[in-house]
């Protein structure tokens, strides 16, 4: 089933064609997974404690995201409102993300390996290496960059700052959850500028493919690019 | 068919701890009141102030304390009620005595028991209207919701087991609340006691007969509490022994003991002495254990009283002085009972109790932590199975695989384990463990725990002072002091085969730990509105880079004229002339 490039175009039937081997195949493996989960555990308690512990978000032990703290100082009364604003974010950006990179699907995948990890309810360290360990990939756009030192000294500053901020507020007791929290969003935010640096630099190699790489204006000066 | 009713109120001179009120009720059969099951049951006498008779009501009287400290009373009791055969039974009957303990440390241990025996047939179901002496608002409740067995408490304080001994009555610092409900009742959801006490909702377990207990730690005894308790007795705090349970001397009482002269009198610990007992009792009484006191050295008790009494308590046999209220000639001339108890020697050594316990928390930092539950096995010889009951809130997630038991340095593996595992906000951890602890060691449990963090709503209002988590409940069947040779330095093997210690010289013993206090790490509680506010702006900052990225493409940028120009070019515009 791997195109280079899949034509949308609705009278054709063999787009349908595709479109239905595509959903039998994802809803083929869904149903696998959870079905092979059912016979080993003999009931289907599993899937309010996995797949509705994640949506729900019933427990507040503290990590590097930033779900953890916004629900522990929740009004009960919004809590579901803001529980899905909160969760949509994961969902939402791969639709359009989709069609604005598709041709470039090893792109777009990234882009949305960054966007769960930074916005899922129980991230971890470990969803930040998976994402950042396909950087060296488009080693070809760091000249297109434009925040990349700033990112990358607030991503060591934070690295360093999480586990002496815990330790405070923890062991010595000196400090309170306010410090972790900061740290927290500052990294947050440093991914998040990570990821559009990123993919404003895609984009900028992209239109300078087509259009040339030193563009000159109409009087013939050098020209800069902007985004409208 | 009887109901029998007891409240009581346990007090120490420390002033420190207070046990409110315990309420026992108790379905018995309504038999002659001759004999039961018991040892040493004896035949009922009339009640006279001869020896015989007293020691016999006393004996009667103090195994109806070993019994109701049974936990699972499923069999009769007969022999409650310590009428005389002879007299027709009246419908209900109320008794109040006093009984007070000298420690040796100096303090003094006074727990009044106040008892009120109602032949009625609750369990048929009939609708009974018509109280006098047993109160109206419990028996609606043990009606209403088919009670068999109910044991409320309220305590303030923690009872010093190795200083002052084993309690008459023990129970948990907090409120404890045991409730045992008839074979026709299937759901138990009870908020029944909340119409007597303010006591929480009730929770389920499994396993029959149907107990529920429910806990709370830490509920404060204040006289809101003890007023509506007092309510219930018959006099209520107008006559008899309840007039010394006025509130404010005793939330308020601390005995000191000067150096030498060591004095204590009923109007130095209550405030007040006792003029009369209450005209509806059938019997008011003031014990008074002298058993450490056989030739009077160690303390002087006056007014002297010629009544003695004996009985085993809690496997030993104690001897009382007896004061009886509903005699006149106890008050003496000057129509009021002042007791009065002096120390002469500040020398004391007291039988350490037998079994005892000890839990504290271990670790720093607020994220993990380690329970230590110690048990002692004061025992020279004999070793006893002692029964682990820990109940421990959801928001301390323990790791049952560092469950480790050690018994002088060596595993020491229980014979039977139950473990329940906790819901977050819905059920707490239930671990049960059958322990052998051998003679004269001390037996260590220890289990590894996480804390959570909680939602800013669930924390108490001064959350740096930390949660209470209950006693965990320590019970047993403990070889009685009376039976044991007092040569235990002899050579025990061959002395136990030739005078082996019978079964039943053995009484059953609940021992409650301390409560513990853990910190739990807290929010920040004067953030919300900043919290949200700045975690949204995190996301927006995230939405609007990504939204500008997927929606905007690149553009040459043209450089826009300066203002003047543009403002030049909008009237050429409107004059229709060419721009610059």
């Amino acid at each position: 089933m791997q195109r280079k490039y899949i034509p949308v175009n609705f009278r054709r039937a063999s787009f349908w064609w595709f479109i239905a081997q595509y959903a039998f195949m994802y809803l083929g493996s869904l149903f696998v997974i959870v079905g092979l989960s059912f016979f080993l555990l003999g009931s289907w308690d599993y899937l309010p404690s996995v797949y509705g512990f994640i949506l729900s978000v019933p427990d507040l032990t503290p990590n590097i995201g930033l779900f953890w703290y916004f629900f522990a100082e929740m009004f009960e009364h919004f809590r579901l409102f803001f529980l899905c604003v909160f969760q949509i974010n994961v969902f939402f950006y791969t639709i359009p993300l989709s069609i604005k990179l598709k041709e470039h699907p090893v792109f777009l995948i990234f882009m949305q390996l960054a966007v769960i990890s930074i916005f899922k309810s129980y991230p971890t360290v470990g969803d930040l290496a998976l994402y950042m360990s396909f950087l060296p990939v488009w080693s070809h756009l760091h000249r297109f960059l434009r925040n990349i030192f700033l990112v990358s000294c607030v991503l060591l500053a934070c690295s360093a700052l999480f586990p002496v901020l815990w330790h405070l507020w923890i062991y010595a007791g000196s400090a309170n959850s306010n410090f972790y929290y900061a740290i927290t969003l500052l990294f947050n935010v440093a991914q998040i500028l990570l990821v559009s640096d990123y993919f404003y630099a895609f984009l900028r190699r992209e239109h300078h493919l087509t259009y040339g790489l030193y563009l000159k204006r109409k009087d013939g000066s050098e020209a800069t690019l902007v985004l409208k | 068919m009887n109901i029998l009713l007891k409240t009581k109120l346990h007090i120490s001179a420390t002033g420190i701890y207070m046990e409110a009120a315990h309420w026992l009720v108790e379905h018995s059969q309504a038999t002659t009141s001759n004999g039961g099951q018991r040892d040493n049951n004896a035949v009922n006498s009339p009640q006279t102030a001869a020896e015989t008779a007293e020691q016999a009501v006393g004996e009667r009287r103090w195994e109806a304390t070993e019994a109701e400290a049974a936990a699972d009373r499923q069999d009769t009791t007969a022999g409650e009620s310590s009428l005389p055969a002879s007299v027709p039974r009246p419908r209900d009957d109320f008794q109040e005595e006093l009984v007070i303990r000298p420690l040796h440390s100096g303090d003094i241990y006074a727990s009044f028991q106040f008892r009120t025996v109602w032949e009625t047939d609750f369990m048929k179901g009939n609708k009974v209207s018509h109280y006098r002496l047993f109160p109206k608002s419990l028996g609606q409740v043990i009606s209403k919701f088919s009670v068999r067995e109910l044991h409320i408490s309220f305590t303030q304080g923690y009872w010093r087991t190795m200083r002052w001994g084993q309690p008459y009555q023990p129970s948990p610092p907090g409120a404890e609340l045991w409730v045992w409900f008839q074979d026709s009742v299937t759901d138990v959801d009870g908020t029944s006691a909340q119409c007597v006490l303010q006591t929480a909702g009730y929770r389920q377990r499994d396993g029959p007969p149907i107990p529920s207990l429910c806990h709370p730690p830490r509920e404060i005894v204040c006289t809101e509490n003890l007023t509506p308790w007092k309510k219930l007795l018959p006099c209520g705090s107008k006559a008899g022994l309840a007039v010394l349970l006025k509130s404010e001397k005793l939330f308020h009482s601390s005995f000191h003991s000067q150096a030498g002269k060591r004095e204590w009198s009923l109007f130095k610990m209550f405030s007040r002495t006792l003029t009369e007992a209450c005209p509806l009792a059938s019997s008011s009484k003031i014990y008074i254990d002298v058993t450490d006191n056989p030739q009077g050295d160690q303390f002087e008790v006056s007014p002297a009283t010629p009544l003695l009494s004996q009985a085993v308590v809690l496997g030993d046999r104690r001897t009382f002085s007896v004061y009886d209220l509903t005699q006149q000639i106890t008050f003496g001339t000057v129509r009021s009972l002042n007791l009065l108890i002096r120390w002469k020697s500040s020398e004391g050594d007291m039988l350490r109790p037998l079994l005892h316990a000890e839990r504290y928390v271990a670790g720093y930092g607020l994220q993990t932590g380690e329970i230590h539950t110690l048990m002692y096995n004061n025992h020279p010889y004999r070793s006893f199975p002692v029964l682990l009951l820990d109940s421990v809130p959801w928001y301390l997630r323990l790791y049952i695989h560092t469950l480790t038991v050690t018994s002088k340095g060596k595993d020491n593996k229980p014979s039977y384990i139950h473990y329940q595992p906790s819901k977050d906000r819905v059920r707490p951890h239930l671990l049960e463990m059958l322990i052998q602890l051998p003679p004269n060691s001390v037996t260590e449990v220890t289990v590894q725990f996480e804390r959570a963090l909680l939602k800013w709503t669930e924390y108490t209002p001064d959350p740096n002072h930390g949660f209470y988590v209950g006693s965990s409940v320590i019970s047993s069947l403990v070889p009685s002091i009376v039976a044991m040779d007092t040569n235990s330095t002899q050579e025990r093997p061959l002395f136990s085969s030739f005078f082996p210690c019978k079964e039943e010289s053995s009484y059953f013993v609940r021992v409650y730990t301390e409560p513990l206090l853990v910190n739990l790490p807290t929010p920040d509680f004067s953030m919300p509105y900043n919290v949200i506010c700045l975690t949204c702006t995190v996301v927006a900052v995230g939405y609007g880079s990504l939204y500008n990225l997927l929606t905007r493409s690149f553009q040459i940028e043209e450089p826009s004229p300066g203002l003047a120009k543009r403002i030049a070019n909008i009237i050429r515009k409107m004059r229709g002339v060419p721009p610059l």
